[in-house]
């Protein structure tokens, strides 16, 4: 009893701690000045990352023995495609507590999501396409793994489009994210699609539960870029959320204190 | 087959693309704390008059 006791006593402050940051997320001024303390942080780790991974993919990793050198596209494409599904997941879960709770930050940070998304989307088509040309002697298949990643980004441009063509924002939240949960639907199909059907996209090289393809010496700078591509989503997603809300509440008093003061 | 110019491509439409989506929220700032330097001018203005 004793030893139960002193346990839930431990783990109190704790709880009390999330809860009360949990609280002071939804707090629109809290959430600025917090944000605006973080983004800096953000972006010298996503620069410091990605300086170290492009160095390490570019220059010291070998060129592959049957693609040559254009398997270093590779650095950009492999964390562009995981982002572009990754965003997509955070924006519907984020959609999903905005509806379900009516949490106005996480409505801004969903539909926040949705223009780093299409980027992301767009780079890894891209970038894609033209690791193909020298791959598979072509620009462009319409097998389903590159297909899939297309409706992928006609999904985020629907958001973006939903979202700004209804007025109201909150209303237009909502909406937008709704189409963001049906169109999660898609998910599943781009990670399986090349095990459900015969695509010309190859298979995973890299596997959570182990069984990599990949040389260490090509697989740490890609794990690298991985991780600081998230720490521009992250810097991004809150300068994006800190401009709606500016926008959003400019006729409310801590906005016009914010200006006043000269803080940017 | 020469692959650079495929490597350099991809990485400078990769940058350009970034770039600009990190650029956009920024440019945006500036428009919107303008409107709401206005805002507030026109209200202290309006306040004026009236009182």
């Amino acid at each position: 009893m004793n030893t139960n006791a002193t346990t839930m006593n431990k783990d109190k402050p704790r709880k009390n701690w999330l809860v009360m940051f949990i609280h002071k997320m939804g707090s629109p001024p809290w959430f600025y000045n917090f944000s605006g303390k973080l983004i800096p942080w953000l972006w010298a780790i996503f620069i410091a990352l990605t300086v170290w991974g492009l160095y390490l993919g570019l220059v010291k990793a070998p060129a592959d023995y049957q693609q040559g050198e254009s398997f270093r596209i590779m650095y950009l494409h492999v964390p562009s495609a995981w982002m572009s599904m990754m965003i997509y997941t955070t924006m519907a879960i984020m959609g999903f507590i905005a509806l379900v709770w009516r949490i106005r930050i996480m409505e801004i940070m969903a539909m926040c999501s949705a223009p780093v998304g299409a980027a992301f989307t767009i780079v890894a088509l891209a970038s894609g396409s033209l690791w193909g040309r020298p791959t598979w002697g072509t620009y462009w298949v319409w097998d389903a793994r590159l297909t899939s990643e297309l409706v992928l980004l006609f999904l985020y441009l629907g958001v973006i489009g939903l979202y700004n063509a209804i007025d109201e924002p909150r209303k237009a939240a909502r909406a937008a994210c709704l189409l963001a949960l049906v169109g999660a639907v898609n998910l599943p199909i781009i990670h399986y699609s090349v095990k459900w059907w015969n695509t010309l996209h190859q298979g995973s090289s890299i596997s959570v539960t182990g069984g990599n393809n990949i040389d260490p010496s090509m697989l740490w700078p890609l794990l690298i870029m991985a991780l600081a591509v998230k720490f521009y989503y992250g810097a991004n997603l809150l300068t994006r959320s800190r401009v709606k809300l500016l926008e959003q509440d400019k006729r409310k008093g801590w906005v016009k204190n914010i200006i006043k003061e000269g803080e940017s | 087959m020469n692959h650079a110019p495929f490597i350099w491509a991809a990485y400078s439409i990769g940058t350009v693309v970034l770039v600009w989506c990190a650029l956009a929220p920024l440019i945006r700032k500036k428009a919107v704390i303008r409107d709401i330097r206005k805002l507030s001018q026109i209200e202290e203005r309006n306040r004026d008059s009236h009182s």
